[in-house]
């Protein structure tokens, strides 16, 4: 178990450096100087000056980069420029609305997407159904699910606000992020439905579901203990990389309900070329990638025994 | 879906600042319908010097409310420090909380504030302010002339990042006087300043506070301390959510006393989401409304859109190149029809403007000697193409391709910029749009190199008070930071120099528009339009002044219940 989880993790750790290096090099040669604008028109050429050593931007970029990263390394992320506050202090409250925005997403793809997905063994006739409601949730885009939702429930029906964000309570937050929450999970939902789909039935095909079901054993039976426990491997996979999609997703929704979360504040960040928060804004990205990951290979090694071998071989 | 940026952090307002304005609203839904809307039935409850159909305040509110939802312009503000505030958020946040030496009116007209009385010595070389003696800051502790200036000298700190000391050029010293009085000492003379302390330079904070938050001071982290008519309680800024205001029920001043108990500011950042909160009745009121959603919001039944006096303005920078070509500037000038823009673009939220400072922006006591000025300056409507051609018929420059910068995205923008490029085809100037990204494009109004390959800027600015001097400034002496072109006017210098220093009204006022007829004529700038404050309320509440002069007012204590 410990080889199991080395690998991701220096893998992971191999990922962020080099994403934060690509990252670094990347902003540094994007347009636009911080310190001119932070100066202001009534700056003098060494007060300008002093702002750049200040901001560290007249060291050159390998000594910024590594600078960087110590500090990081050492829990310190630096200061956001446009903020002119720490990006720990900056990110911790926005952190955990994304969050809670992505764990309501998750739980509705895990519910209707699956759940979708199993609809039509239970019954044949919502085949064409569950195809074309499906087919028509990928083809989607978030912003377009964002603005139609908001329309409809929103403004025509007035069940749910338009803004995301609340400083309520559970419940009063739960309201706000719902829409949020149905515009995020859409896409990806349809998607986990039509792999569940897709593995249940091939499962159903097989020599050995069908053998069981000659022999006489209950159609639920033999559902839930042949079919529904094969097909789940890919299905976990999937579903792994949904909570990694559904983390970049939040840009586009964010923005679009208004909430102040991590990615709306990324896409403020790169506008103003504010590298440090960019820089721990893709870290998490990174670092959520990685586990979500993880957690699915995990899954999936409990879940197949011959997957399980392989591994402890 | 469109993508806003939020300002970047300018260090000046005015013309910077009205350059993030303009970058800002990278959003601005697509509307190109020309339908214009007035201010939808409220009577209002001022009469207007600055345009058609403008107003200065509205109805005023009936009784109290408990909480009033309220959307920030242009996203998050990025600190509430008086000090470092240069954007529409940061301004209209700090004047809700701290209080000013001065107040400026919805009408522009100035009152006393903490400050009864100002005295300036016959050789306007000191001018001593007389404080009140009943204010305290929100923790209770009385305010003293020493923390008055103290939180005057903060505008002249450098480490402050301040974006007002240009304001405090002329002042020699600032210094607390017995137990009420606070005495500044000029280098030279300057008529300005007293102004100036009705902005957000003649801000005051609590000096043991903000010592003690050192660069914290006015982040989300460190908050601030004022006296002023709302409080901001700790922990009640939520990044990325909402700054939450108290009423400060011991406010010093009844008649400000807020009628709100609680203020949420919202930080929408895309201008359908604020479209569309409005419509839902989440959001009671907003600022800086994007034109491209006036038609939609007034149609919405929901509330009211006001049009208010403002003194921002709409403009083309030139930048060396072809435009260093004083007659390129002309014919440009000539060809643009002020007008169509004003109503197309703008939905009728402008007036044309035909020179460097809008007339909104005059000082009031010298109307008629710039009214006169201005009537005798051409007003081009782009009818007259014939004269625009000739004036520019084998000049080599007028074959060149001129590049148009505007803000990535914004659709105000982009709209703008296809109408003046279709109109200076008329006359054979190729323009081509380049649209920059929001960082690029503000730093392109602060730095040369980013300036490269650009010849012209489109501005939006601002005029802080109704006084020409706080703009001229920037833009037509020697050393401006935004004269791009270096123009070099001796003649303008020495006006502009002399009727700063000049506190008789009328002669400042000679000097200013004998200036302007030196400057205007080569066109530093190419003026277009004079914009009209839109702010936007719901039918439950009323009493938010109009103009823009709420930027540097209390302007959320008075809004209330409107039944």
């Amino acid at each position: 178990m410990v080889r199991l989880l080395l690998r991701p993790v220096l893998g992971g750790a191999f990922t962020i450096v080099v994403a934060s290096m690509v990252i670094f090099v990347a902003l540094s040669f994007a347009p636009g100087d911080p310190a001119v604008t932070l100066a202001g028109p009534h700056a003098t050429h060494d007060q300008l000056e002093a702002l750049r050593e200040q901001l560290g931007e007249n060291k050159p970029l390998p000594e910024r980069y590594l600078s960087w990263l110590g500090g990081v390394l050492h829990g310190d992320f630096g200061q956001s420029t446009q903020f002119r506050q720490g990006v720990s202090s900056l990110l911790t409250p926005r952190l955990g609305v994304t969050a809670e925005l992505v764990v309501l997403a998750f739980l509705l793809i895990l519910v209707f997407g699956i759940g979708l997905g199993m609809l039509p063994s239970v019954h044949r006739y919502l085949t064409w159904p569950v195809v074309l409601v499906t087919s028509l949730g990928v083809a989607v885009p978030t912003f377009v699910a964002a603005l139609i939702l908001i329309e409809i429930f929103a403004l025509k029906l007035g069940w749910f606000p338009v803004l995301g964000s609340s400083s309520g309570g559970p419940l009063d937050r739960l309201r706000h992020l719902t829409l949020p929450a149905i515009a995020l999970a859409l896409s990806w939902a349809a998607f986990v439905a039509q792999i569940s789909r897709a593995s249940i039935r091939d499962e159903e095909g097989r020599e050995h579901v069908e053998t069981a079901l000659s022999r006489g054993l209950g159609r639920g039976q033999v559902f839930r203990k042949h079919v529904l426990r094969n097909a789940a491997a890919p299905i976990v996979t999937v579903v792994g990389l949904t909570l990694a999609g559904l983390i970049a997703g939040s840009i586009v929704v964010e923005t679009a309900f208004g909430i102040g979360g991590i990615g709306s504040l990324l896409v403020v960040s790169v506008s103003a070329k504010d590298t440090n928060v960019v820089l721990a804004i893709s870290i998490i990205f990174v670092v959520a990638f990685v586990v979500a990951t993880t957690v699915a290979d995990i899954a999936q090694i409990l879940l197949d025994p011959r997957v399980r071998d392989r591994v402890g071989s | 879906m469109h993508n806003r940026a939020t300002t970047a952090q300018l260090g000046s307002r005015r013309l910077a600042l009205g350059a993030a304005a303009t970058i800002v609203a990278l959003v601005l839904a697509a509307c190109s319908g020309s339908s214009s809307s007035g201010g939808g039935g409220a009577a209002p409850t001022g009469s207007s010097s600055g345009g058609s159909d403008v107003v200065l305040t509205t109805p005023k509110a009936s009784g109290p409310i408990d909480t009033l939802d309220w959307d920030l312009p242009y996203g998050e503000p990025t600190t509430v420090d008086y000090v470092k505030a240069a954007d529409y958020g940061p301004d209209m946040v700090v004047s809700n909380l701290c209080d000013s030496l001065i107040r400026l009116e919805p009408d522009y007209s100035m009152s006393p504030n903490l400050a009864t009385s100002w005295k300036t010595s016959s050789d306007h070389l000191t001018t001593t302010f007389t404080l009140r003696t009943d204010v305290k800051f929100w923790d209770g502790k009385p305010l003293t002339p020493e923390d008055v200036a103290y939180s005057l000298l903060r505008n002249l700190d450098p480490k402050n990042e301040p974006v007002n000391g240009a304001f405090f050029d002329h002042v020699k010293s600032i210094t607390p006087k017995g137990n009420n009085q606070v005495v500044v000492r000029f280098t030279k003379p300057d008529e300005l300043f007293l102004k100036e302390m009705a902005t957000v330079a003649g801000q005051v904070s609590e000096k043991a506070y903000t010592e003690s938050k050192g660069e914290k001071y006015g982040s989300a982290e460190g908050g601030v301390m004022c006296s002023g008519p709302f409080e901001l309680k700790s922990g009640d800024w939520k990044p990325g959510q909402s700054i939450t205001l108290t009423a400060n029920q011991d406010y010093w001043n009844p008649d400000l006393r807020p009628l709100a108990g609680k203020v949420v500011l919202h930080f929408i950042s895309d201008t359908s989401t604020l479209a569309q909160a409005i419509k839902s009745g989440e959001i009671q009121g907003a600022y800086e409304l994007p034109p491209a959603i006036l038609p939609a919001v007034s149609q919405s039944g929901m509330g009211t859109v006001y049009q208010g006096k403002s003194l921002q303005v709409f403009e083309l920078g030139p930048t060396p190149g072809p435009m260093a070509d004083q007659k390129l500037r002309q014919a440009l000038g000539m060809v643009i029809d002020r007008k169509a823009l004003a109503e197309v673009v703008f939905h009728g939220a402008a007036d044309p403007n035909y020179t460097l400072i809008p007339p909104p922006a005059w000082d009031p006591s010298g109307l008629d000697i710039y009214q006169q000025a201005y009537d005798a300056i051409p007003h081009p409507d782009g009818k007259d193409i014939e004269a625009a051609k000739q004036l520019i018929a084998g000049d080599p420059n007028a074959s060149k391709t001129i590049v148009l910068a505007i803000g990535a995205g914004n659709q105000t923008d982009v709209d703008s910029a296809t109408l003046i490029q279709q109109e200076a085809a008329q006359i054979g100037l190729k323009i081509q749009i380049k649209q920059m990204q929001p960082l690029q494009f503000s730093t392109a109004f602060f730095d040369e190199n980013a300036r490269k390959g650009i010849d012209l800027m489109l501005t939006q600015g601002w005029v802080d008070v109704p006084d020409p001097l706080d703009y001229l400034g920037l833009i037509v002496l020697p050393d401006s930071y935004f004269n791009w072109l270096g123009l070099k006017n001796q003649t303008v210098a020495r006006l502009v120099d002399k009727a700063r220093s000049n506190y008789d009204d009328q002669q400042r006022a000679r000097q200013i528009t004998q200036a302007q007829s030196s400057y205007e004529p080569t066109q530093p700038v190419i003026p277009m339009l004079a914009l009209h404050e839109l702010m936007y309320m719901s039918k439950d509440i009323t009493g938010a002044p109009a103009s823009f002069a709420y930027i540097f007012e209390p302007s959320l204590a008075t809004v209330g219940s409107a039944s």
